[in-house]
């Protein structure tokens, strides 16, 4: 997000914005939702990723309209009656448009090394912390050594996507033996790169941000709104 | 046995092998504070293996048989573990990226201050300093992968630099650098000895680093007070006259970008059969990117690429490699296969070829030796041997070579060099993205200069690279010719 709030608050929101995509059982809350989640993409740095995303699961939106305006009378989760209901079809599409788009602001958004600050400032056991940390960041690793590995076979030759599924499989063998070989080498590579840096779980980390006016505003309006919906839609009392 | 308290690194009667080979023996030097001394020999001499020593990874981490000691202000490095060594002496990887933990500049630093185990103030203060000495105070809230390769190697040395050692072990520092970057590298050497630190330098050749260091030691030949010049070109290799007036490459008016950014603009550029061009540039000028078109890994994004008469946008990678063989820049992430023979035949095995063309390419590049050997043992030179080897075995018509003198001895750039003689000999077409001034005036007949993702010069290699104001203009290194001139005007 360019208004570079603190990445406790990003979390607090994302999290948020899915647990009332959960908790709003009304047409007009979820259209308040998607538009408060696109007002957030919209002032996105990168919306590239968002839009991919967004272009990429069309037709999943599309299907799910379908489905839950013609077909709602066999849910497994709940009876909504029977006959054709476009309410119920626009309500379900949108809140899966809004988990989508919320998931999507949150990668784009929460950069790993900012998940693992704001985890780690929520109290959360640091080993588990770090290794969620290790793991994000080797994740860059492997998909680099994965396009390495797939380049240099692709131009000895190797052609990797061409013929049966079966034969497609047995193609990428040469590309996934030396990618997990890669990965062990990678690990012990990283280890050594620890001990260099005397690591050690014992050490406190320090987290230097500050929570801005911004950041106070932003949570309390999330805890508010949690809040009310939570008194609204669960509990009945207003 | 000498003193050993006194403060410096001392090597006492080293030698170290694997596998009953010694790779070096009875090694005996001394490094102290505010001292910088830099180690060169041949590809597969032992300087990583030797910087492993420096610190302790032999024994501790990699298991070779080791004789003598290693002090560092009295401490027995080889009987010590890594965790209390690197507090005295730590060491840059040659694959340096590594030890980079942190995801934005700051990060980092903060991260080898946290294992000190120093109070939030503490870190901070020492955080600034530390960002301060090594210019990257303007970097601190950048991204690790938004800065240069020389910006991010300052900044390995920068974190080690933050758990205190008294010295210094930097293997390979220079292997990917541009010549700015040397140039930075030598200026940050020159801090450190400033601050009382002693510096261990491996590397391949000094160019741009002689007024950094004190001493050099070449290993196997003793310890020398002058620096090894790298001998002159005897001769030039080749033609420059183009085979055929109808190109073999052809880019039409290429423009390409990853993500957001063009890092191709509009490139227009012929290249003909028999020809060898040296495609240069500073580090992110684009020459990988532009070489990665002629084997269609990458597509482009404007503009169209033909290819032995082919238009690469239509053809995959695979279908190509019939016609280009490609070397890759970082042999340790493009190697794949367990012995050195299967690496070697892969290409040739895939294009249906006779393996006749596999044993040629072995014997040319020197590697017979090491057919069983796994791939994952060899010194960088060798590996990059190994690739090229795999690459010849394909019986291309056009070679493409990304930085083939990384990490080479002058032994193998002769047989680099004569490979692509030979190669342009037979009509074929090599293409080589190099840093390495030298070379390229010894191997190519034209020089493509890249800047920013155009096309800044394009000619004889004579007449850019002897060319003071084109050779700064296009920032690349300076050749041997050129330095030794301004030394004896001076």
């Amino acid at each position: 997000m360019s208004l570079s709030l603190d990445p406790r608050t990003k979390v607090l929101f994302f999290s948020s914005m899915l647990a009332l995509a959960f908790i709003c059982r009304d047409i007009w809350a979820m259209i308040a939702l998607v538009a408060a989640s696109l007002a957030a993409s919209l002032v996105e740095d990168d919306k590239t990723m968002i839009k991919k995303g967004l272009k990429t699961m069309l037709p999943l939106l599309a299907v799910a309209f379908i489905l839950w305006s013609f077909m709602h009378e066999w849910s497994l989760f709940q009876n909504y009656g029977s006959g054709v209901d476009f309410q119920l079809g626009a309500f379900m599409t949108l809140r899966l448009f809004l988990i989508l788009l919320v998931s999507l602001n949150f990668v784009s958004a929460v950069k790993p090394g900012e998940l693992v600050k704001a985890l780690d400032s929520f109290r959360l056991p640091y080993r588990a912390v770090f290794i969620l940390g290790l793991t994000l960041r080797h994740i860059y690793t492997i998909a680099d050594d994965y396009r390495a590995i797939k380049e240099a076979q692709a131009s000895r030759g190797l052609e990797l996507d061409k013929g049966s599924l079966i034969t497609r499989i047995r193609n990428y063998v040469p590309v996934l033996i030396p990618l997990f070989v890669r990965s062990i080498e990678n690990a012990e590579k990283l280890t050594l790169a620890m001990e260099l840096k005397s690591f050690t779980f014992k050490r406190r980390r320090y987290f230097k941000g500050r929570l801005r006016a911004i950041d106070v505003a932003v949570i309390a309006a999330l805890i508010i709104t949690l809040a009310l919906s939570i008194m609204h839609y669960w509990l009945a009392v207003i | 046995m000498e003193a050993v308290n006194g403060s410096e690194l001392r090597v006492v009667n080293l030698s170290c092998g694997y596998g009953g080979d010694w790779v070096f023996k009875n090694l005996n030097f001394s490094v102290k504070p505010g001292e910088a001394l830099a180690i060169t020999g041949p590809s597969g001499s032992g300087k990583t293996t030797l910087a492993y020593c420096l610190v302790g990874i032999i024994p501790n981490k990699v298991r070779a048989e080791v004789e003598g000691r290693v002090f560092a202000d009295g401490r027995d490095i080889l009987s010590s573990r890594i965790r209390e060594n690197v507090k005295t002496v730590n060491i840059i990887l040659q694959s340096y990226e590594m030890q980079i933990f942190g995801l934005t500049v700051e990060e980092d630093i903060t991260f080898s201050l946290e294992n000190l185990g120093l109070d939030e103030a503490e870190i901070e203060k020492r955080a600034d300093q530390i960002l301060e000495t090594f210019g990257l105070k303007k970097y601190r809230s950048y991204y690790v992968h938004e800065l240069s390769g020389g910006l991010r190697q300052r900044l390995a040395i920068a974190s080690s630099i933050a758990t205190a050692p008294r010295y210094l072990v930097m293997d390979d520092p220079t292997a990917n650098l541009d010549w700015r970057g040397i140039i930075e590298l030598g200026r940050t050497i020159r801090k450190l000895k400033a601050e009382g630190k002693g510096i261990v330098v491996m590397a391949r050749r000094l160019k741009g680093l002689e007024g950094a260091v004190d001493r050099v030691i070449e290993l196997g030949k003793g310890e020398k007070r002058k620096i090894r010049e790298i001998p002159e070109p005897s001769h030039r290799v080749g033609s420059s006259k183009p085979g055929t007036p109808e190109p073999v490459i052809k880019f039409e008016d290429v423009w390409f970008k990853y993500a957001r950014d063009y890092v191709l603009k509009g490139v227009s550029l012929e290249i003909y059969s028999g020809e060898s061009v040296a495609l240069m540039g500073p580090n992110g000028s684009g020459k990988t990117t532009l070489a990665k078109h002629v084997n269609a890994l990458l597509k482009p994004s404007r503009g169209r690429v033909v290819v032995a008469g082919k238009e690469t946008g239509k053809l995959s990678p695979a279908q190509l490699a019939r016609y280009v063989a490609f070397v890759f820049q970082d042999p340790d992430k493009h190697i794949t296969s367990e012995t050195v023979w299967d690496e070697v035949a892969f290409g040739a095995r895939n294009l249906g070829l006779p393996e006749s063309y596999a044993e040629e390419a072995l014997k040319t590049l020197g590697l017979q030796a090491r057919r069983n050997d796994p791939p994952y043992f060899l010194s960088m030179g060798e590996k990059i041997r190994v690739s090229i080897a795999g690459a010849l075995a394909m019986n291309p018509r056009i070679l493409v070579l990304d930085e083939p003198t990384t990490g080479q001895d002058e032994e193998t750039l002769e047989v680099i060099a004569s490979v692509i003689s030979e190669l342009k000999a037979r009509g074929k077409t090599v293409l080589v993205i190099t840093h390495d001034s030298d070379f390229a005036l010894k191997v190519s007949d034209r020089v493509v200069a890249l800047r920013d993702g155009k096309i800044a010069a394009d000619g004889p290699p004579e007449k850019i690279l002897l060319s003071r104001p084109l050779i700064e203009v296009l920032e690349l290194e300076p050749p041997s010719r050129l330095l030794e001139a301004t030394e004896v005007t001076a």
